[in-house]
C-alpha cells in the first residue's frame, strides 16, 4: 500500500523534462532544419511535422549544441548574413554548416512551445 | 523520480527524408506531461519499501494539481506484472486519463516501416475502491492515471 497524504513537499519543475539536440547525424541538419527552400514542410527552415510531433510534450527547455559538439562550436559561427561552416570533429569529421544557429533555434522555441519560463 | 532525477539521451523522433517517426521515449514523456509544475505530495509506502519504488521492478511518480491527482508507474520487468495499490486522501471522484506504453517484446521499437509498433493505447488495468487505486501493470510498461479526487467543487 502506497498512502498519498494531502501534504506536499516541493514543485515539479517542469524543466526537468527538458530535451537535448545535439549536432550529430541527422539530429540538427534533416531532423529538425531543412533550410526555407527545402521541399520538406518547413517555418523558417524548421520542420513544421517536427515541431507538431514535438508539441503535445510541451518541451520546456533545449540543451544544444551538445553534448562533446559544444567542446569546438562557438555562436558567433552561426549568426549574421555570412555563416561559418566548421568541421564536426566529434560525429563524423562532416561539415556543419552553421545554418541552424542561435537565432533558428530560438524562434523553434518560440513555435513550439505554449509556455515560455 | 521521487528524490531522483534520471536522465537519459534516446531520440524521442527519427527523420529520414520526409519520414517521421515517433519513439516509445517520446510516448513516455506525453504521459508525463501531466507532472509539469505540479506539487509533489508526502507519500508513505510499506515499512522497508524504497520511496518511489514498487519492488524491485516498479517505480512510480506522483503528483496533485488541485483536487487532481497523476500517478505515472514503470514497471521495468522483463516478464512479470507489477500490481500496486494507491490510497487516495479522498475518495476517488473520476478517472480523467488511464493510458500506458507496452513493449510486446523487450526489444520492441518503432521503425518506418512500423511507425506505431509502440504506442500509447487506453489502460484497463485498474480497479477504483472508494479512495483506493489498485492497479496491475504489465511487464516492460509505463502507465499514466489521473483522476480526481472529493467532492465536486
Amino acid at each position: 500500500m502506497i498512502r498519498i497524504t494531502g501534504e506536499t513537499t516541493h514543485q515539479i519543475d517542469r524543466r526537468v523534462y527538458g530535451q537535448f539536440a545535439e549536432h550529430l547525424g541527422r539530429g540538427v541538419y534533416e531532423g529538425i532544419w531543412v533550410g526555407r527552400e527545402s521541399p520538406i514542410p518547413n517555418k523558417n527552415g524548421i520542420r513544421s511535422d517536427v515541431v507538431a510531433a514535438l508539441r503535445p510534450i510541451r518541451v520546456p527547455l533545449v540543451r544544444r549544441p551538445g553534448g562533446c559538439f559544444a567542446d569546438d562550436y562557438h555562436w558567433l559561427g552561426g549568426v549574421g548574413p555570412e555563416r561559418r561552416p566548421m568541421v564536426n570533429v566529434n560525429w563524423g569529421g562532416t561539415i556543419d554548416p552553421n545554418e541552424f544557429a542561435p537565432t533558428s533555434s530560438s524562434s523553434s522555441c518560440t513555435s513550439s512551445t505554449p509556455r515560455r519560463t | 523520480m521521487n528524490g531522483n532525477v534520471g536522465s537519459g539521451t534516446v531520440a524521442e523522433l527519427l527523420t529520414d527524408g520526409a519520414d517521421l517517426v515517433r519513439t516509445p521515449t517520446l510516448h513516455v514523456f506525453d504521459l508525463y506531461t501531466d507532472h509539469d509544475d505540479a506539487d509533489a505530495p508526502v507519500t508513505h509506502g510499506e515499512p522497508g519499501d524504497t520511496p518511489g519504488r514498487i519492488g524491485l521492478h516498479g517505480d512510480y511518480t506522483v503528483s496533485r494539481k488541485g483536487d487532481g491527482f497523476t500517478m505515472s508507474v514503470t514497471n521495468s520487468s522483463v516478464e512479470q506484472d507489477v500490481t500496486a495499490s494507491f490510497e487516495l486522501p479522498e475518495a476517488i471522484r473520476e478517472i480523467t486519463r488511464a493510458q500506458y506504453q507496452h513493449g510486446e517484446t523487450l526489444d520492441a521499437h518503432n521503425t518506418f516501416r512500423r511507425p506505431d509498433a509502440v504506442r500509447l493505447a487506453d489502460f484497463a488495468g485498474y480497479r477504483v475502491d472508494g479512495a483506493r487505486l489498485e492497479v496491475t501493470l504489465p511487464p516492460r510498461s509505463v502507465t499514466t492515471l489521473r483522476l480526481t479526487c472529493g467532492e465536486a467543487r
